[in-house]
């Protein structure tokens, strides 16, 4: 009986790390100069919607900083944000990648458009 | 005198009266008293009452219609700021709103032009949709991140299509009719524009567009004829602080009176014009004080002549008056 429950244990651990795995996001931050207009801010956004795996975009005009989450499992091509920046008439300062906690998701996220 | 001293006389003369009439033309001074503070309200935030980067405003009767743009939403209240409804939730659907800019108020409707969802959006007053103008691209008729609209008394339509770098003519229905401006090319010649941003009508139906990165003011007919612009020298694109000059030329307003109110985004303030370009009053200083301005996009007037402005950088609706 105890090996039994033993294997339900580790077999329930294994589920929760592949349902865990499948479930993190990337988050990238963006640096971008200039961004005190509306009208470009959210040209820019819609430029970054276009981008594919993109979830929500955050922009924070004061910061000078985009936050792009990609889609649970997914990944962006950091390229592909640089020129959807590019095209937007903007240039981007910094560039970061970070893997977002699947357990802290839900904390400090914001749908498309919300902004700081 | 001799040849030579007249012509040096003649020569300074000359230059002198250049010089005096550029002053004039260039750097006027306030022609009225100007206006005074009266009212603010609005916080940031998502709840009722509070904003997220308003863009745009209009005025029907007792009713401010703000367009509270991060919201993806119409707040509309009284005239003393007092809340009275919502509509509109993010979403590309009928009745859903992405970045809702600049508005306009015709006949009972609101129009609203949606930056991402590339159309102009038409509303009851009470917030019902009425449906849609327009779709995402380049072509005729379509748009591309449309900024401002305005509504003619017979139902024609003017869009400043901001990325598609061009005024857009349209039939009440919304079929193109025709477009001033070259599609995509930006230019500072008369009829070119540098991201058209708002649009509104003189009391004649003379089109006004606020030329955003151009930094001036076009003035065209209701067929579309080039009548005259203003802003800086030339209206060359020469932004400035002084009066008459602006720091891009966000929202455009006519007053009951036919007089033109200019958002001047990053000179903070709200710059007043004859319908012929001659510089009035302005009013506005970079702050968040009552009275203060922190880079305006917008304004509306009541029949009173009393000036609502979207005060974008507090999220704030702020209430002005002319001094009498």
């Amino acid at each position: 009986m105890l090996r039994g429950l033993m294997k339900v244990v580790v077999f329930m651990a294994v589920v929760s790390l592949i349902a865990g795995s499948a479930l993190a996001q990337t988050k990238y931050v963006i640096g971008v100069d200039g961004m005190s207009c509306p009208f470009c801010a959210f040209g820019l956004e819609k430029k970054l919607k276009k981008v594919e795996n993109v979830e929500s975009i955050s922009i924070d005009m004061g910061k000078g900083q985009v936050v792009v989450l990609a889609k649970p499992g997914a990944s962006i091509k950091e390229e592909s944000l640089r020129q959807a920046v590019k095209e937007a008439g903007f240039t981007v300062s910094s560039l970061t990648a970070m893997e977002m906690d699947p357990m802290s998701q839900k904390s400090g996220l914001r749908s498309a458009g919300d902004y700081s | 005198m001799t040849y030579k001293n007249r012509y040096w006389v003649g020569t300074v003369i000359l230059v002198a009266s250049i010089g005096w009439i550029s002053l004039r033309l260039w750097f006027p001074s306030p022609q009225e008293l100007g206006y005074q503070w009266v009212n603010s309200w609005g916080l940031t935030g998502h709840a009722a009452g509070e904003f997220h980067e308003p863009i745009g405003i209009a005025v029907a009767g007792n009713e401010v219609f703000v367009s509270d743009a991060g919201n993806n939403r119409i707040q509309v209240f009284d005239k003393t700021g007092r809340f009275l409804q919502q509509f509109g939730v993010e979403g590309s659907g009928v009745g859903e709103l992405d970045r809702p800019m600049h508005i306009f108020v015709r006949n009972e409707r609101l129009y609203v032009a949606e930056y991402l969802n590339d159309r102009v959006q038409i509303f009851t007053l009470d917030g019902e949709s009425l449906g849609v103008v327009g779709f995402s691209g380049s072509d005729a008729g379509q748009f591309d991140a449309p900024g401002g609209v305005a509504v003619a008394l017979d139902g024609r339509l003017y869009v400043a299509d901001f990325y598609n770098q061009r005024l857009q003519f349209l039939s009440p229905g919304g079929e193109f009719v025709q477009q001033v401006g070259s599609t995509g090319e930006k230019g500072i010649w008369a009829g070119f524009f540098n991201y058209p941003t708002d649009v509104d009508l003189l009391p004649n139906g003379d089109v006004v567009v606020a030329d955003a990165y151009n930094d001036r003011i076009q003035v065209f007919t209701s067929e579309g004829v080039f009548l005259r612009k203003w802003g800086g020298p030339f209206a060359t694109n020469i932004p400035g602080s002084v009066h008459g000059w602006f720091k891009t030329a966000i929202g455009v307003a006519v007053g009951p009176d036919g007089n033109v109110f200019v958002a001047d985004f990053y000179n903070h303030r709200i710059q007043k014009f004859t319908p012929e370009g001659k510089f009035l009053v302005a009013f506005g200083s970079q702050g968040n004080e009552p009275g203060q301005l922190e880079r305006p996009t917008d304004m509306a007037l009541d029949d009173e002549g009393n000036v609502f402005v979207v005060d974008f950088g507090n999220n704030r609706i702020q209430e002005f008056r002319p001094i009498r």
